[in-house]
């Protein structure tokens, strides 16, 4: 106890009276430094940022094979069957090997041409690897971003107008939340299928309307912390002294109530992330996301639920796709966490 | 209370019925037609089908064979006339009524969703109350990543890892169906059948849903732990033990009890994705072979009944409540 | 990153960081550790005192910097006697009270050094620390005196409730919102009255309501968000009575409530002083409570005691310019309207990086060349009174 604690930043000039010579954090800086205090936050940045770097520059680097190319190189595939005939009471056995030339090189295990090997198709993995991450990671973002944009706007809306407009947004949200999400997902690609079948629409808009239909059923969440934060907000003494001096609508919601929403937004932004790539996962594995000859990462899995074989013996094929999903979720989840703990003023340690 | 109770119910319907028309509509966007799938079916089986026996099936369907926007609302109102009647009509592709399919499959699911409950419950509580009474030290690192990866793992992800490892490569386990062809007929025998099917998908459930109730609970506790109540019951001269699982912990089990009651109904919807791939015959699996083959009557009863199940919940949830927290009266 | 004017450097943080988590390391440590109780067994300077405070430091370790909340704190708690801290707030005065029951909320927070000595009246112990009972199983007492800052943190229950018993600022959330008044009050006597049944606690109990003005009837087994603030203060009161503590300490027990209602309390404490065989330790902002409750009076400014002395010396002759400002800055009634109310020119200074000098220095009228030098010692002008201020340097009045 009898060491003696020394002040470690140098006190500030002389002449400074004492309430102002204290040097404080810039907010930028306690920000950062909240952020970076936990270990999980700069793993999950680096997640992240490599998983960014893995599927957008990575098909730049690794340009052996494209996202829909097959390697026809060829593949032999042996069957061996045994046939048993009876002649003149002797029973003889036949051992007979059929050799088929496939032209497709599939299922072939990783080697110096195909890093992860290639998949049922003949598609090397690794290449669709990189090109379903694209896809992933772009639903996801684009999806949070419409559906924060969305829950901003009718959120803010209801909550600064509230009054009628506020009662039906409400109502709409508390049926939308009802919903129950993925069997009306599963509901709405069925539907996308027939289309591509009637021929309404090309099979490359599907991740486009797939976007649209994952904001649709998630703005609720959005709109709903906005409104409740713009209602806190607008009953507090700062929003009082913006009326008093007169200022308008516009500069009232977007200069004075925007920004202490954002906290809040951001964090649930990069929560979504990591629920946005599960959902588009979710629905690919199930067959009904994205489709051949596009793949995502849920898609490269869906082919174990047909073929038990890969599952089982092929776990290249599958699980690199599962390992990047996971990592990107995860990845999401902790920078979403170290931002609550950094932008939250109440959980100072 | 009760008038509380009469207009949260109240407030339900009519929740329900926006779900009901949401829901009913997006079906029938749906182009799979089953009708034609059948006509197709019993062609190539050699019978011949005329144009009226079709017509008579699009009838006994209630689907007019290019219907408009009028039509679909006709359908709607008569779905839900037949709803009023407790009629969830025929499923396409058994005959068999929804509500009793419904009925039959939920069992699997509540079997499943009820064991992996009690032991999320029984394993998070513990691991999120020490995690927060020793904040920032080892042990709540260790809670807070199997929390993250709890939340981070995608169940058909995990749940085939889990098959792959437990049940193909090492063979401990059947790797999916609930029961075994060569079972005894034994009451116990039959018993632990059932539970040696089931570890597999109880487990996948139990270690994807335990992160988020660790969350809650971690947090919950936090909250608590930095209350002025509990530096007065410290100030008392109780010892931290007691000022922990007393003091603190009654008021974290308000809103986990909440949450329990919240669960409740949502025990019987069933898990879609851990049902498929373990390929057990819960309901979850029976709506995803529903949904992909177009069986319009099983997908409105199905997500109806999910819809009902959440609003019960919620409703759960807030009478719930109103019980454990001496706090809050229900007007 | 530029250096801004005001703000630290990256570099600075880092070092703070470093140094912080090296200090609450140790500290932790200390408090955690076990001990056998010969370590934190002490005497008494004056016996007549029940606490003594001696020197003590209670820092803060920030993200900004070390914050000397306590910085060299000492005065004494006489038997039966009731001492008023005030200060403006942020000047460390709950702080020390929390100190004195080790509430102080850690990591961040740590009694770095100093001495709390306390005359407990506690069980006598064996070598195992198990209380010695005599023929008829009744344990034994006997006086100790301990020194609270070197106690372990597990021996605490020692000395919390049972010796000392603390009333908070905040009555409307101190109370656990899930037990009722009648749970909350019982557990005091079930702890700290051995053998004690459930009908001695409710007994017990419904006494203290009583003595707090309280019909026991009404409240006994009611839930703490059925009161009001008054009301919840006073169970709080009745709480602390509840074990006969030796010393009570009211931090600001009257802030939180409306002017009626502190008078109320006000007078029920009074009334208690006279009741209990104990002493209090009053924490306000509030002169007027100070000059009715209080036998003697700690003056605190930044962290540091300024002036301390019996009521009658602080009010009638307050040395340390501070003292005399805030005298000055009480409204009365015979002000007449010509005159303004005085202020203390300036702001609370920030306690981290605080200088050597006084710290009132750029506040204080009577400033002069000796006060950029060191910061003054206390300095005895009458048998009780002390003043830590340079204008008195070379009065010192001895006994």
């Amino acid at each position: 106890m009898e060491e003696k604690i020394q002040v470690q930043a140098q006190p500030a000039a002389e002449d400074t009276p004492l309430d102002k010579n204290v040097r404080m954090m810039s907010p930028t800086q306690m920000l950062l430094r909240r952020f970076f205090r936990s270990k999980l936050s700069i793993l999950g940045l680096v997640m992240v940022i490599g998983l960014f770097v893995f599927s957008f520059l990575g098909p730049v680097v690794y340009t052996r094979w494209g996202e829909t190319e097959l390697d026809k190189s060829g593949k032999t595939k042996y069957a061996l069957s045994t046939t048993e005939y009876t002649v003149d009471g002797v029973t003889y056995t036949l051992h007979q090997t059929t050799e088929t030339v496939l032209v497709d090189n599939f299922l072939s295990a990783p080697s110096a041409e195909h890093p992860l090997g290639t998949d049922d198709q003949g598609y090397d993995v690794l290449a669709r690897l990189m090109y379903g991450g694209r896809t992933s990671l772009l639903v996801s973002f684009m999806t949070v971003f419409l559906l924060t944009i969305f829950g901003v706007i009718i959120g803010g809306l209801a909550g600064f107008f509230g009054g009628w407009i506020d009662n039906i947004v409400m109502r709409v949200c508390d049926v939308l939340i009802c919903l129950p999400g993925i069997p009306i997902l599963l509901i709405l690609s069925t539907a996308m299928d027939g289309w591509v079948d009637l021929g309404m629409m090309e099979e490359s808009w599907r991740i486009y309307l797939l976007m649209a239909f994952l904001t649709l059923i998630s703005w609720p969440g959005t709109a709903r912390l906005v409104r409740g934060q713009i209602l806190s907000l607008r009953e507090q003494e700062f929003m009082v002294a913006a009326e008093a001096m007169g200022y308008s609508t516009f500069r009232k919601v977007f200069k004075h109530l925007v920004p202490n929403v954002m906290p809040q937004l951001i964090v649930q932004m990069s929560l979504s992330l990591g629920s946005m790539i599960l959902y588009e996962a979710t629905l690919s594995y199930l067959n009904m996301g994205i489709k051949a000859p596009y793949t995502a990462w849920g898609s490269m899995i869906q082919i174990i639920t047909t073929n038990s074989d890969i599952l089982q013996n092929h776990l290249y094929v599958w699980v690199p796709a599962g390992v990047c999903i996971v990592i990107a979720v995860l990845g999401f989840n902790f920078v979403g966490d170290g931002l609550r703990d950094a932008l939250d003023p109440k959980g100072r340690r | 209370m009760l008038k509380y109770i009469l207009k949260r119910i109240g407030y339900a319907i009519l929740v329900l019925i926006g779900v009901s028309l949401i829901i009913y509509f997006l079906t029938r966007l749906m182009p799979v037609d089953y009708v034609k799938n059948k006509v197709v079916a019993m062609q190539t089986s050699g019978s011949t089908v005329d144009q009226s026996t079709v017509e008579a099936m699009y009838q006994a369907y209630g689907l007019s064979a290019d219907a408009g926007a009028k039509e679909i609302f006709l359908g709607y109102l008569s779905w839900l006339g037949d709803l009023v009647r407790f009629d969830l009509g025929e499923s396409f592709i058994d005959m068999e009524p929804v509500a009793s399919k419904i009925y039959h499959h939920m069992g699997t699911s509540f079997a499943v969703a009820l064991i992996a409950t009690i032991f999320e419950f029984m394993i998070a509580i513990p691991l999120g109350i020490t995690a927060a009474t020793h904040q920032y030290s080892l042990r709540d690192y260790v809670v807070t990543v199997l929390v993250m990866i709890g939340i981070s793992l995608p169940s058909f992800f995990f749940g085939n890892i889990l098959k792959n490892w437990l049940a193909l490569e090492l063979g401990w386990f059947p790797s999916s169906g609930l029961v075994d062809a060569t079972r005894d007929s034994g009451f116990f025998a039959q018993i632990l059948d059932y539970a040696h099917h089931l570890f597999i998908p109880v487990l996948t459930v139990v270690i994807l849903s335990i992160g988020a109730r660790m969350r809650m609970t971690r947090t919950n506790m936090l909250e608590v732990m930095n209350s002025d109540y509990i530096r007065t019951a410290r100030a008392k001269g109780l010892k931290e033990k007691v000022v922990i699982n007393k003091h603190a912990f009654r008021n974290t089990m308000i809103p986990l009890v909440t949450s329990m009651a919240g669960l409740l109904p949502s025990l019987f919807s069933g898990a879609i994705i851990t049902e498929q791939v373990f390929n057990l015959p819960g309901i979850g699996n029976v709506a995803l072979d529903a949904m992909t083959r177009g069986d319009i009557p099983f997908i409105m009863g199905y997500n109806m009944f999910l819809a009902l199940l959440s609003v019960l919940g919620i409703l759960m949830a807030d009478l719930m409540y109103g019980i454990v927290d001496p706090r809050v009266k229900l007007e | 990153m530029s250096e801004k004017k005001g703000y630290l450097t990256n570099r600075e943080i880092r070092a703070i960081a470093k140094a912080n988590a090296k200090q609450i390391k140790r500290l932790e440590a200390y408090k955690n550790r076990k001990a056998e109780e010969s370590e934190f067994l002490t005497q008494m300077k004056d016996d007549s005192n029940i606490l003594e405070i001696e020197d003590l430091h209670t820092y803060f370790f920030t993200e900004q910097g070390v914050v000397k909340a306590v910085n060299g704190v000492s005065y004494d708690v006489p038997k039966n006697k009731v001492v008023g801290v005030v200060g403006e707030s942020g000047c460390g005065k709950s702080v020390t009270s929390m100190s004195v029951m080790r509430l102080i909320q850690g990591p961040a927070g740590q009694i770095v050094e100093g001495a709390m000595r306390f005359k407990a009246y506690d069980y006598q112990r064996d070598a195992k620390g198990n209380p010695v009972c005599d023929g008829d199983g009744k344990p034994v007492m006997e006086e100790k005196i301990y020194d609270i800052a070197k106690m372990p943190i597990n021996e605490i229950h020692r000395i919390r409730g049972k010796q000392v018993a603390m009333i908070f600022q905040e009555p409307m959330t101190s109370l656990n919102p899930v037990f009722t008044i009648g749970e909350q009050l019982d557990e005091v006597t079930l702890l700290h009255v051995p053998n004690a049944t459930k009908q001695m606690a409710k007994e017990k109990s419904e006494e203290m309501l009583r003595l707090v003005g309280i019909i026991p009837e009404n409240v006994y087994s009611s839930f703490p968000h059925e009161l009001s603030g008054g009301m919840r203060q006073r169970v709080m009161i009745a709480m602390a009575l509840a074990a006969e503590p030796r010393l009570i300490i009211a931090d600001e027990p009257t802030t939180a409530l409306d002017v009626t209602i502190q008078a109320q309390i006000l007078d029920l404490l009074q009334d208690i002083k006279t009741k209990i065989d104990g002493s209090i330790l009053l924490i306000t902002h509030d002169l007027g409570v100070i000059a009715e409750m209080a036998d003697y009076v700690v003056v605190m400014y930044a962290g540091k005691v300024i002036e301390k002395g019996t009521v009658l010396e602080i009010f009638q002759d307050p040395k340390h310019p501070y003292t005399i400002g805030l005298q000055k800055s009480k409204p009365t009634m015979t002000l007449d309207d010509s005159t303004e109310l005085y202020n203390i020119p300036g702001n609370v200074p920030n306690p981290v990086n605080m200088p050597q000098h006084c710290y009132f220095k750029e506040r204080c009228a009577k400033c002069t060349a000796k006060c950029s030098g060191q910061y003054p010692g206390m300095v005895q002008v009458s048998p009780t009174h002390f003043v830590a201020c340079h204008l008195y340097d070379g009065e010192e009045k001895h006994g």
